[in-house]
Parts: C-alpha cells; sequence; structure tokens
C-alpha cells in the first residue's frame, strides 16, 4: 500500500528534455519562473505559455499527467480566485447584496491562476524528466562553487542521495511493522486526534530504532570503502554538457527577453 | 608476503564495560590465526564465540586490546596506513540493505573508488569487471530496493571487488537470505576464490557453508579449537555438538551408525561418499 | 456443504447399526464442522467391535479457493495464493514450506484478516472471517501472527510492557495480564528479572523471545510463526523449535511454522503443507511428503540430506524405505534392513 508512494514522481524516457544536463534544466527552470513573474499582462503571459507548451511537447509526458500534478493545488487556485473576483475594487460588474464582482478582479483572478497553473506544470517538469539523484547531484555541481565559504555542500548532496536511497526501504519496513502491530490488535484508524496519535508509537519507535542502527552499519561499510569526507572525490557519472544544452538555454533566454519586451512595447 | 593476515595472540574486550569490580569480558582470548594467500578458510562457531569480532579485527574496524593484528602485512595499529589496509582487506557485513548508499547499482559499485579518487574512466571499467564477475553486470541501472536479497549481497560484493583487494572478509554473509539467495552468493564467493585468486575468509554457522572451504577454522568461547580440513573438523561430531554446532547430516548418519558397531567412517562429509559407503556396507550383507 | 468428522465408540457387540457414509447435511447454521460417518455393514458384524473413540474433530481453519492476487489491472499484475482450499484441524502442528515467491507468507497473512482475499473464503472456527457481522480484530487475538525477525517491533520501555501490549489490546484487566505474562515468559525462558528491563538491553535471541511471548500472551486458538529461526545459529535456532514444541504440547493450541529448513520441519511438524507457485502441493503427514523427494527438489526445495542418500539407494536396487528425513530413524532403518537380511541369510 504505502510502495506505491513514488518520491519525485520521476517518468523515465528517451526525449531531449530527459537527455538535457540537469544543471541547465535547473538553469532553465529559474528562467522561465522569472519569465513568468516578469510578465505584466497576459501577452507576455502568453509568451511564456508558449515556451511552457514546446517544453512538453519535446518531453513526450502525457497530458494526462501534466494535469495530474495540478490536483493538490486545487484549493489554491480556488483560494486565489475567491479573493481576487470578490474582493477586489473596479469596475463592477455584477452586484449581489454586498458581495460584488469587479472586472479587475476577473481580470487579476485569471491572470494569478494562470500563473500559479504554469509555475506547478513548469516545476513538475523538471521532476517528471529528472531523476531525484540526477537533480541532488546536479544542485551539488551547481552549488560548490559554496564551498569556498565553508557551505558543506558535498555533504548536504551525500545526506539527501542516502535519504532518497533508503526512502523506498524505510516505506517498506512501515508496511511490515504497521502489519506486526496490527496483528497483535493495533488499531490505527479509530479514535480522536489524540488516540490516534499515540496508535502511532508503536510504528513510530521501532522504525526510529531500526534507522539509527542502519545508520550505524552504513557508515561502518562506508569507512570499509574507504570514505573520508568530500575531499578528493571523483565520480562514476559526468555531467557533460553539450551543444543541446546551451542551446535550449540559449532559447529560454530569448524567451525571457521577448516576455520583457511584449510587455514594455504593449503595456498591460 | 604469504599471509594476507596473521593474528598474533589478539586478545580482546569492550572497553566501555570496564569497571573495577567487574573485569571486562574477554571476547578473544589468545587468537592466533594465519591466512595464506589465495586460502578458502571458513570461521565457524556459535553467536558468541567471538568469530565476528576477530573478522572485525582483520580490517582494522576493531583494534586488539591484546597481541597483534597484520593485515596485508600492515599493522593494524597504523593510523595512517588505514586506508591501504582497508583497500587489501574488503568486508560484506550481514546486512544486505546496510551497505548499500546509493541510488543506482553501478553507483553503489564505485562508491568505493570515488572515495579513493580513481579517475573516471578507469572507474567504468572497474565498476564493470565488478559487477561481471559477480554477474549482475544486467543489473547495474536497477534501484536496489528492487532487488532481492541475494542480489544486493553480490552487488555488495562487487563494491568491494572494485577496490581490487588481495582478501575479502565476509561476516555472516547469508544469515539473512533465504535458501536460493544464499546459494548465489557462496557460488559467487567460491568463483571469487577459485577463478580470480582472491583470498576469503567467510564468517558462518552454517556448515553446509564451512564444507566448501578449504579449511575450517572452529571458535568457542573465544577461541580456536579446531582448524583443519572439512573432513577432518566434521569428524569430530561430538565436540562439535557439545559448542553448539552442527554438522552435516550424513556425517551424524555414519556417527550414529558407527556407535552402533558398523564400520563407518565420520570424515565423510558429502552425500556422494555417504551413498559410497552405504552401499558397500549394504552389499555385504547380501546373500 | 458442511460436514461432520465422527469416529464413534460402539459400547454394546450385539447393537446392530446402520448408518450412511457421507452424509452431506446442508447447514443453516453459522457454525460448520467437518462431518463424515463411518459405515457399518448390517449383515456381518466382526466378534469383537474394536472400540473407537469418539472424537469431534473440529476444521479450526478452513479456506475455500483462496486466491490473492496483487496490481490487478496493471503490467504487473500476480497471483500470489491460487485457489489455495485448506482445512486444518485443531491441535495440529503444521510445517508450512515452499520456494520463495510461492505464497506462503502471502497465504498466512490472509489467516489473521491483515490481507483480504480478492476471492474465496476464509473460515476460522467456522466463522467467514468477511462476513459483516465478524470482527477482524477479533481475529487477529483468536490468529495470533508472528512475522519474520519480530524483535524489530518492540517499542515499549519494559520487556513487560511490551508483552502487554497485545492483550491490553484485547481489554484484559490487568491482573490477568500479569498471570499472562508470568506465564509466558516462563515458557520462553526468559528470566523474572529481565522482565523490568528495557527490551533494547537484551541480546537479539532474547529480544526475539519477547516478541514471541507477545504474540503467545494473547493466548490465540492458533499462533502463526513465520519462519522464527530466521537468522540463528544452530544453538538457537534449536531452543527457539523447542519452546515452540513445547508452546503446543502446553497449550494444545494449533501451530502453523514457515520455515525454509526441511530439517526442521521434519523434526517438530505434525503435518506439512507444501506451497508451489502460488498453489497448495499437498498437505500430508512428513513420511508421506518426504517420499516424494523428487517432486520437492523440482521445486527448489532443499530436501533433507538423509532423504536424497535413501532416494539414492533405492535408484541403486537397494530395497529400502525412501521417507526418512531424520538421522536417528535413517541409523534405525539401516539396522534394521542389515538384520532382516542377516535373518534372511541365517
Amino acid at each position: 500500500m504505502l510502495k506505491d508512494i513514488t518520491i519525485g514522481q520521476y517518468f523515465p524516457g528517451k526525449s531531449a528534455v530527459h537527455k538535457l544536463d540537469p544543471r541547465f534544466k535547473i538553469i532553465i527552470t529559474a528562467v522561465f519562473i522569472t519569465m513568468l513573474f516578469a510578465a505584466d499582462g497576459f501577452i507576455g503571459m502568453a509568451v511564456s505559455l508558449v515556451f511552457m507548451t514546446i517544453a512538453f511537447f519535446m518531453s513526450k509526458i502525457p497530458f494526462k499527467l501534466m494535469i495530474k500534478s495540478l490536483k493538490p493545488i486545487i484549493p489554491v487556485i480556488i483560494f486565489t480566485s475567491v479573493l481576487n473576483i470578490f474582493f477586489l475594487d473596479g469596475v463592477v460588474l455584477v452586484k449581489l447584496g454586498f458581495i460584488k464582482i469587479t472586472y479587475q478582479g476577473l481580470e487579476t483572478s485569471l491572470f494569478m491562476v494562470i500563473r500559479i497553473i504554469a509555475l506547478i506544470m513548469g516545476t513538475s517538469l523538471l521532476t517528471y524528466t529528472t531523476s531525484p539523484i540526477t537533480l541532488t547531484d546536479a544542485i551539488e555541481r551547481l552549488l560548490s562553487p559554496l564551498k569556498k565559504i565553508k557551505l558543506p555542500v558535498h555533504e548536504l548532496a551525500m545526506m539527501m542521495s542516502i535519504a532518497l536511497r533508503f526512502i523506498p526501504t524505510l516505506i517498506e519496513e512501515t508496511d511490515k511493522i504497521m502489519s506486526a502491530q496490527k496483528a497483535r490488535g493495533a488499531d490505527m484508524e479509530s479514535g480522536g486526534l489524540v488516540q490516534r496519535a499515540k496508535a502511532l508509537v508503536p510504528i513510530l519507535i521501532p522504525l526510529f530504532v531500526s534507522a539509527f542502527r542502519r545508520a550505524e552499519e552504513l557508515a561502518l561499510a562506508m569507512e570499509c570503502r574507504c570514505y573520508q569526507g568530500g575531499e578528493g572525490r571523483t565520480r562514476l557519472r559526468q555531467l557533460k554538457s553539450t551543444g543541446s544544452d546551451y542551446s535550449s538555454l540559449s532559447v529560454s533566454m530569448l524567451f525571457l527577453c521577448a516576455v520583457i519586451l511584449v510587455d514594455t512595447l504593449f503595456g498591460k | 608476503m604469504e599471509n594476507i593476515i596473521s593474528t598474533q595472540k589478539v586478545e580482546f574486550h569492550y572497553s566501555n564495560e570496564y569497571d573495577e569490580k567487574n573485569p571486562p569480558k574477554q571476547v578473544l582470548k589468545g587468537i592466533s590465526l594465519d591466512i595464506k594467500k589465495g586460502e578458502f578458510v571458513a570461521v565457524l562457531g556459535h553467536n558468541g564465540s567471538g568469530k565476528s569480532t576477530i573478522a572485525k579485527h582483520m580490517n582494522a574496524i576493531l583494534l586488539p586490546t591484546g597481541g597483534k593484528v597484520y593485515a596485508a602485512g600492515i599493522d593494524t595499529h597504523d593510523e595512517d596506513k588505514l586506508f591501504d589496509i582497508r583497500q587489501h582487506v574488503g568486508m560484506v557485513f550481514q546486512n544486505p540493505d546496510n551497505q548499500i548508499v546509493a541510488t543506482i547499482v553501478e553507483e553503489d559499485v564505485a562508491f568505493a573508488l570515488e572515495n579513493l579518487g580513481v579517475d573516471p574512466d578507469e572507474m567504468r571499467e572497474r565498476v564493470d569487471d565488478a559487477l561481471k564477475s559477480v554477474g549482475m553486470y544486467d543489473y547495474r541501472e536497477h534501484a536496489p530496493h528492487q532487488l532481492s536479497g541475494g542480489q544486493k549481497q553480490r552487488v555488495a560484493i562487487a563494491g568491494i571487488i572494485a577496490m581490487r583487494p588481495d582478501c575479502i572478509v565476509l561476516d555472516e554473509p547469508t544469515a539473512m537470505l533465504d535458501p536460493k539467495g544464499r546459494q548465489e552468493v557462496i557460488k559467487t564467493i567460491r568463483r571469487l576464490n577459485q577463478k580470480y585468486g582472491i583470498t576469503i575468509v567467510l564468517i558462518t554457522h552454517y556448515m553446509d557453508e564451512a564444507a566448501a572451504a578449504d579449511r575450517i577454522v572452529v571458535m568457542d568461547s573465544g577461541q580456536i579449537i579446531l582448524d583443519d580440513i572439512p573432513s577432518e573438523v566434521f569428524s569430530n561430531v561430538e565436540l562439535l555438538k557439545s559448542v553448539g554446532l552442527d554438522v552435516p547430516q550424513v556425517t551424524e548418519f555414519m556417527y550414529l551408525l558407527g556407535k552402533n558397531g558398523l564400520e563407518t567412517d565420520t570424515h565423510i562429509i558429502s552425500e556422494d561418499k555417504c551413498v559410497e559407503l552405504l552401499l558397500s556396507l549394504l552389499s555385504e550383507h547380501r546373500c | 456443504m458442511s460436514y461432520f468428522s465422527v469416529y464413534y465408540r460402539s459400547i454394546d457387540a450385539s447393537v446392530k447399526m446402520k448408518f450412511f457414509t457421507r452424509l452431506f447435511v446442508p447447514f443453516l447454521q453459522k457454525r460448520q464442522q467437518k462431518f463424515c460417518l463411518a459405515e457399518f455393514s448390517s449383515g456381518s458384524m466382526p466378534e469383537q467391535i474394536a472400540e473407537r473413540k469418539m472424537v469431534i474433530k473440529m476444521s479450526v481453519i478452513r479456506t475455500e479457493n483462496l486466491t490473492y492476487t496483487y496490481s490487478i489491472g496493471t503490467p504487473f499484475e500476480k497471483t500470489a495464493v491460487d485457489k489455495v482450499n485448506l482445512d486444518i484441524e485443531e491441535g495440529e502442528l503444521v510445517g508450512i514450506i515452499g520456494h520463495t515467491g510461492s505464497g506462503k507468507s502471502t497465504l498466512i497473512q490472509h489467516l489473521n484478516g491483515l490481507i483480504k482475499p480478492t476471492s474465496g473464503k476464509v473460515f476460522i472456527d467456522g466463522q467467514d472471517i468477511w462476513d459483516k457481522d465478524c470482527k477482524i480484530r477479533d481475529i487477529r487475538f483468536k490468529v495470533g501472527l508472528v512475522f519474520q525477525y519480530p524483535e524489530y517491533q518492540i517499542f515499549e520501555e519494559t520487556v513487560y510492557k511490551d508483552i502487554a501490549f497485545g492483550p491490553k489490546n484485547m481489554g484484559l484487566d490487568d491482573d490477568e495480564i500479569d498471570r499472562r505474562i508470568n506465564e509466558i515468559s516462563e515458557l520462553v525462558g526468559l528470566h523474572k528479572e529481565n522482565l523490568q528491563k528495557s527490551p533494547f538491553e537484551l541480546s537479539g535471541g532474547q529480544k526475539r523471545r519477547v516478541a514471541i511471548a507477545g504474540v503467545m500472551a494473547m493466548e490465540p486458538k492458533v499462533l502463526i510463526l513465520d519462519e522464527p529461526t530466521a537468522g540463528l545459529d544452530p544453538k538457537g535456532r534449536d531452543k527457539i523449535l523447542g519452546q515452540i514444541k513445547e508452546y503446543h504440547q502446553h497449550t494444545k493450541s494449533t501451530v502453523l511454522l514457515v520455515s525454509h529448513s526441511m530439517e526442521d520441519v521434519a523434526k517438530n511438524a505434525s503435518k506439512i503443507l507444501v506451497m508451489n507457485n502460488a498453489r497448495l502441493f499437498c498437505y500430508e503427514e512428513p513420511p508421506k511428503v518426504f517420499s516424494r523427494a523428487d517432486e520437492l527438489t523440482q521445486m527448489g526445495l532443499a530436501v533433507p540430506q538423509i532423504t536424497r542418500v535413501f532416494n539414492r539407494l533405492k535408484q541403486n536396487g537397494i530395497n529400502i524405505r525412501t521417507d526418512v528425513y531424520t538421522t536417528e530413524f535413517a541409523c534405525k532403518t539401516i539396522l534394521e534392513y542389515i538384520k532382516k537380511r542377516r535373518d534372511g541369510n541365517a
């Protein structure tokens, strides 16, 4: 049951987007987010959306999945739209008692909603096409200049990668512990908040104990393989940037410029 | 260097148990053991006999409180040479999961080489070779949680092989595996010893695994009580049983028949020899 | 269909009785019991009718076409348990063997309601456990399940409290719980002074005994143990098996033991259940099971060395029984064979 949760929602594939260097993908995503917030009007927004659509097509990710990523933020979308539609001042279109809907309200709400949707879908594209470990790698390499100011970049990346490695294992173990406690009559479904919290104790304690034990054994195994921190480490998987990475980055920069240009030319 | 590992009168107790009134429990009471290059040695003993403790001395995880340990000719007390020792003497542990660090098999096998700063091209070659030698090359891009216990252990072994050690010490590597996994791992270990000449020290309490070794060392209460070839060791049926160990069923069978006055041979540890002997025994009693 | 299994005692030899074999009685009651009556022909009467005991043997566990398939509709769809029909009588010590992936673990999790079957039924003490009137939680107290490496589920501050977890969930009062814990800890060989210690201070073997005691303290009608000897050395293994056997004799409950070790199962079980590729291969007494050594080996099961030896003797022309699986019995068999030959030649 818990095994069905896939963290990071990575969908392996061989599209052009999948093959891009992950560092560039992160930067391009950042550029895209900038685009979304730089856009002042619908035309600018439309330009950003064109960029996003092209990216989605090239990634060959099914449309259904793209929409799935929006499910968790539906409450946010509704909240934002309601806030803007009903509480913004401006030209009144409809009036029901003291509730009013303004033209500006509708406009702003639509704009914000589009922006939120694009934001989520754009970043989802990143996680859909890049495995969690590749992302961690890329972040480590992008941040490595910060080692100079004593930021423990390698250690943070190592922690992330070990965590990612053990998530499926720990989920499996949680399943087992839950089954074992249920077999002794543990009831995790009934009762109020306090009772349910108490019912988690027989699950969490064995899990923590086991996690600490794992950590100890893993540390020993790492030392036996000559682990000594980040100094002098080489990597098996090299990140090599190619022409397509640079050109993709250039294209995204061009779109960003286009968005800014369009806004200055056409205003709102 | 004839002996890959040499322990000389090794004594050991855990220092945090030390206390004026209660002297600490001696886990090892003078172990002198030499492992020759290319040997396949099994160390047999019940839990608490000290077998895992002596194994941990072989690559300097533990340091002796008395006596000395030389691994690949280096005194394990020498802190500076710790990584040299560990490159020559690798160690594989009991829990397959708690040895795998990376999210992808081939990255885990490369872990040791990454730590040693090996050049990426050479790394690629060594990782591929290591995976092939344990039969896991086809799984190089899998995630660890998708593998069975036996497969995970083989990946752990590959991770050590990549360092090209002279010797591998395996501390009860099959204790948590199912019969299929156990078979896979033992087969792999034997191949590594026979084909690649890697010295193997196998800590175990399974006598059928020990029977596959060139030499068996039996431990009890921190001491070595037997050190010989398998057939000699297993013929000591009473002694082994008294220290909480098993003997192969056929050996016990021979022993029981012998006790009942028949002419048998308790040096028999294989099915084939047992059948042979029984056939000749029973044919004597035909008309 | 319901069945009764009845062996009856005839008291008066002159009484003539006539019965029907296999009386099928469609039962409307919820309680279902196995029923079959023996036949006595009215014509001929043996001079002495031996006394036969009348014992009603209840099926404590019964499954009907039990099937479990997971990941239905995906490319990973797999049937873990395939139309298993099981009928286990009370008081048996059943050894469950099968290759990895044969469905043993999935099967036992159906018996205490942890897993709901995709199709088919599970009856505990005659009751359909998925019937709307039946509370699954009660079934878990009736059928105690000890998982593999049970020491990893321990969480309480003291050994006493951890063992008490199950009984407490049952709603028992403190005195009853106390009585049970004292009785059980003696049975599994836990010293009194250990009861107030933290379980994390104990050794691996002791922790395991605490975990097993925790399930035994629920005094379940059926105790299922999944590989209780996993990871233990020979001494530890013998100890645990000895304790399980003692528990079985002491409580007269039904015990199911899942194991990879054929030798362990051979020495202790009264019946053996073999699973193969999600199906029930057979459920018989040990001698009958081991006489099918060839089939077992083909399934990937490691038949005891001694059984293989005797099979090979037979193949080599020695007229000897092959349902041998312990060294003691092997010795006895050989000695008998030799004696018979000697007497034959004398």
